[in-house]
This record gives structure tokens, C-alpha cells and sequence, in this order.
């Protein structure tokens, strides 16, 4: 027991950086989910498609600072791709984030040109900015923490504005918010566009931090940023809008920091995803086992 | 767009038409070269028996269904294939069900806020500050249902005579050229019907706006408007001026117009 407590110790500082920089995949989950009411799974392919367009650009001589905005910027497109592939085509949004995964893991292998490609030797964004981040887990730790709350912020901020009104108009009443003059194909790219845009700020700091992107580094983000909101909304409730946009980033910090625990209990990292699967379907499943639930969307 | 167009009546529907499934078996013509001229200031009142096609002419009005052909002009400019969001800047809307004309998951004052932005660009500053949270309260006030002092709470959890109010007021908030009402208290019940039908005339009569009534409640029929419009079968069957409107009885419209549903309506 001693042993699994100190083992868990030793991964808390590492697992909460992890946490931290997956907290914007979930906050790029909760936003389609909760605000917009179109759920959308483009982040297993955008968080690649983030880190593949800042490793690339860095490596290609870019400015970290450039790179890492233009892997916001593809991030919305690719978001605003899947809105208008579900608005025009009448495609159900998650098949729509699905080919959107799907045609960005070609597109990212394009960019990249390879399945892996490293960037050691080049100024990363932790670089410019204090030459300490990269040596040391405790400053990471504030500066990935830093970041979270400011976007927390301004994501609370936004959605108080009228533009931010008007997202979380046509997420709560899609036939309503035309008539009042929102545009339903503007907001639903926008919205999608701007969580993508998270996603790949998610993948552009990860890409950098770990000193490398690969094409597979999506893979299973989507479940994991599920279960970070199912876990935050559980801690934070969602009464009001801040409580909403927090509980991505609480969530995503517990379910990590949950993961690192059970890996120290001996769990198999391999049977890791099983589990988060398990625990997502047993979540959105039990109002229905109980009889307590009898219609509804789940999530 | 500009009211100077003159000559222009504000509504102008020509030889709309439309039809449903078509070339399928099920095929069922909606709107039969529907032609009808409103005035600025008009109140009409529309009535007629399922199927009619009475909230197919408001949805192409609204925009919300195309016609496959005819002409929508509104002050003079065609509208006929003006997206909804676009034409919103003209026109206001409260829909029959009372959960589709409020967004349930905003408070009140979210929702007011939601809909004072109708026509107009919206930008970056925050939707709400103490100016306009006053505004809405006291907008609120007059109509007696005691939501003044809740504006914090969300839309979805008022009754439905509260949420056809406050569906109203976001729909006259700025001031439309047009305000269509889709049997916005039919989904209510009598008492709750009266209320809102109050706030309803309070609200045209005060903003002086021109408005089109959907209704199946015949005595809503001949108390309110100053124009009744019966359709069958999505044309225009009989039309009725304020003179002739004014010496209507229920009696009369049920032997004129009625059909049986409307009768079981009545009697209920």
C-alpha cells in the first residue's frame, strides 16, 4: 500500500501537467455538448492536426508564437469544416466530426510527412516565453494551471456577451434563434470552430512540450474528454454558466490524476481506455438501468 | 429597408404556392395561389380548419418554408427567399408551442437580452449590464406575473402562459414591421388563453404594430383584429373589413365558417 501511494506521488506533478493540457480538449468537448447542443467528436483528429501544423511550422523555421496560433487557426477550421459538413449537407454532427477525424488523419500524415516527427533542437513556445518551464514540473504546473483559468475566463466572459448570447441561443433553441435574427450556419461554425480551435492549442503545446507529434497521439482523447466532463459536471454541478465551463478543467485535473491511481494499483496502461469506456457507458447508462430516467439524449 | 416606398401596403403575399410531397401519393397542394394585401396597422385575424394552410402562409412569411412559387414583399422589397435570420430584422414571431418561443436554458433577462439584439449586429460587449436589466424588468412589470423581480431565473422554468408573455414581449422588444402570431394560446389553458390574449392587445395597441393572428378560439376571432380572413383548403375563402367584422356574433362565424372542430372547440 505504501508502495502504490509513493508511486502515485511521484506521478501527481506529471499527471497534473498532463491534466491541465487535456482540460482544453475537454473544455473543446463541453462547448458542442452543453453550449451549442451539437455534439461533435472533431477532437480526436484536430488535437493531432494542432500539434502536426506546430511541429511542422517550428520545424520549418517558424516562430514558436506563429506556430502555435496557426494551430489554433487550423483547429477552427477544421471546426468550422465538420459545421458545415453537418449545416449544408444534413449530415448528423457526429458523423460529420467523424469524417472530419477521418480525412484529418490524412491530412495531418501530409503535414507532418511522416507518422512522427520530432523537434528537438528548436526554440519551443516554453522557450520563448521562460527558459525555466521546460526544467521544471512546479512551473509547468502554474503556467498549464495559468492558462486554464484565463481561458476559463474568457470563455465566461464571451458567453455573457451578445455574440456569446446568441451561441448559447441556438444551442438552447435552434428554431427560436433565427427568428431572433441568429444566424444558425455563422453561430454552429463559429462555436464549433472556436472549440476546435482549443483542440489545437491542446495539440500545438502538447506537440511541444513532449518534443514531438505523432498522427496517433488523438487517439482515445475523445472518450477521455467525456469522461472529464461527465467527472467535473458531477463535482461542480452546472447551475450556472461559470460552474459549466469550470467543470471541464476540474474534471479532466480528477479523472487524470484517477488514471495515474489506478496505473499505481498495477492496472495495465493498455486496458486504461477499456475503462474509461466502461466508466462513460456505465455514467450515461445508469439514470436508464435504474427505470430513473425513461427519454432524454444521456449526455 | 425604408418605409418610403409609397403605395407599397406593408404585406403584400402574390399567388403563393405550395404544395407538399409532391409527386407522391400523399401529395396535398398548401397553399393555392394565396394572394392577400395587409396594411400598416392592420390587425388580421386568421382562422380556418386544420389543414387550411393558415401557419404554412405564416411560415413562408416567416421564412421558415419556401414556396415553390409567388411573391413575399414586405414594405415594397421582395422577401421571398430572405433567410429567417435575415428577415428577423422585420419581423417578429411567437410560436403555438409555448416551449418554442423562449429559450428554456436562459434566465428571463438572458432571453430578453437574446432578443433586443433582433436586427441588429451583435458584438462583444456583455448581452446584459444594470441599463438594460432595468429596462427589461420594468418591461416586465405591467404584465403582472410577478417575473420582474425573478429575471434571474431560467425561461424553462415558467409556466407556459408566463413563457407565451415573455415569448411576446421578445418578439415586439424591437419593434417588428410585422408580428406573427401562430395560435400562441392554444396550447394554454382558458384563464391562462385570456391572459396572454391582454398582454397581447396591450402590446399591439401600445407599440402600434401590425400583426397576423392564427387562431381556432372564435370568440379570440371576433374580439380581437380589425380584419377576419377564413381559409380552406390554403386559399382565402371569405374576408371580413372592420364594418362587417364589428356585427360578427360567435353564432354567425360558427354557420359561416365553422366546421366541426372548430364547433368541438367552442363547446369545450
Amino acid at each position: 500500500m505504501v508502495d502504490v501511494l509513493s508511486v502515485f506521488w511521484n506521478l501527481v506533478p506529471v499527471t497534473l501537467v498532463q491534466g491541465l493540457i487535456y482540460s482544453l480538449i475537454a473544455l473543446a468537448i463541453m462547448i458542442p455538448f452543453r453550449v451549442l447542443s451539437v455534439p461533435d467528436l472533431s477532437s480526436e483528429g484536430v488535437f493531432p492536426l494542432g500539434a502536426a501544423v506546430a511541429v511542422a511550422l517550428v520545424a520549418n523555421g517558424a516562430h514558436a508564437l506563429v506556430a502555435t496560433l496557426a494551430a489554433v487557426a487550423a483547429g477552427f477550421l477544421a471546426g468550422m469544416t465538420t459545421a458545415l459538413i453537418h449545416l449544408k449537407f444534413k449530415v448528423h454532427s457526429l458523423l460529420a466530426g467523424i469524417l472530419t477525424v477521418t480525412m484529418l488523419w490524412s491530412v495531418n500524415l501530409r503535414i507532418l510527412g511522416k507518422p512522427n516527427a520530432p523537434l528537438f533542437g528548436f526554440e519551443t513556445l516554453y522557450d520563448w516565453i521562460h527558459p525555466e518551464i521546460m526544467g521544471s514540473l512546479a512551473v509547468q504546473i502554474v503556467f498549464f494551471g495559468t492558462l486554464a483559468l484565463v481561458l476559463i475566463a474568457l470563455l465566461w466572459w464571451l458567453l455573457q456577451t451578445d455574440v456569446g448570447l446568441g451561441l448559447r441561443g441556438i444551442g438552447a433553441n435552434p428554431h427560436l434563434a433565427p427568428a431572433l435574427g441568429v444566424s444558425l450556419v455563422l453561430y454552429t461554425a463559429g462555436g464549433l470552430g472556436l472549440a476546435s480551435g482549443i483542440s489545437g492549442l491542446a495539440g500545438a503545446l502538447m506537440a511541444q512540450l513532449q518534443g514531438y507529434a505523432d498522427v496517433g497521439m488523438g487517439v482515445g482523447m475523445l472518450v477521455n474528454g467525456l469522461a472529464s466532463v461527465i467527472i467535473g459536471e458531477a463535482i461542480t454541478g452546472r447551475s450556472t454558466l461559470l460552474r459549466q465551463i469550470a467543470a471541464p478543467v476540474v474534471g479532466a485535473i480528477v479523472y487524470y490524476l484517477l488514471s495515474s491511481l489506478a496505473l499505481a494499483l498495477g492496472l495495465n496502461p493498455s486496458d486504461l481506455k477499456l475503462v474509461t469506456g466502461l466508466f462513460v457507458l456505465l455514467t450515461l447508462g445508469w439514470p436508464y438501468l435504474v427505470g430513473r430516467k425513461v427519454i432524454g439524449s444521456g449526455l | 429597408m425604408s418605409s418610403s416606398e409609397t403605395g407599397a401596403p406593408l404585406l403584400r403575399l402574390d399567388r403563393l404556392r405550395v404544395t407538399f410531397h409532391a409527386g407522391t401519393p400523399n401529395q396535398r397542394v398548401a397553399l393555392d395561389d394565396l394572394s392577400l394585401s395587409m396594411a400598416e396597422g392592420d390587425f388580421v385575424v386568421v382562422i380556418g380548419s386544420n389543414g387550411a394552410g393558415k401557419s404554412t402562409m405564416l411560415n413562408v412569411i416567416s421564412g421558415a418554408l419556401l414556396p415553390d412559387s409567388g411573391r413575399v414583399e414586405l414594405k415594397g422589397k421582395d422577401i421571398t427567399n430572405l433567410a429567417v435570420h435575415k428577415r428577423a430584422a422585420y419581423i417578429g414571431r411567437v410560436f403555438q408551442d409555448p416551449m418554442l418561443g423562449t429559450a428554456p436554458a436562459l434566465s428571463i433577462e438572458e432571453n430578453l437580452a437574446l432578443a433586443g439584439r433582433r436586427g441588429l449586429r451583435r458584438g462583444f460587449h456583455l448581452a446584459l449590464n444594470s441599463t438594460n436589466r432595468k429596462r427589461f424588468a420594468d418591461i416586465l412589470a405591467p404584465f403582472g406575473l410577478g417575473l420582474d423581480t425573478r429575471m434571474r431565473v431560467l425561461a424553462g422554468k415558467l409556466s407556459g402562459g408566463q413563457r407565451q408573455v415573455l415569448a411576446l414581449l421578445m418578439a415586439s422588444l424591437r419593434k417588428p414591421q410585422l408580428l406573427l402570431l401562430d395560435e400562441h394560446t392554444a396550447a394554454l389553458d382558458p384563464a391562462t388563453a385570456e391572459l396572454v390574449m391582454q398582454a397581447t392587445r396591450r402590446i399591439v395597441e401600445e407599440d402600434r404594430l401590425s400583426a397576423l393572428m392564427i387562431t381556432h378560439n372564435m370568440q379570440q376571432a371576433i374580439q380581437y383584429g380589425n380584419r377576419l380572413i377564413a381559409m380552406n383548403a390554403g386559399r382565402i375563402k371569405l374576408e371580413l373589413d372592420a364594418q362587417a367584422k364589428q356585427k360578427l356574433t360567435v353564432e354567425d362565424l360558427i354557420q359561416r365558417f365553422g366546421d366541426a372542430s372548430d364547433r368541438q372547440l367552442l363547446q369545450a
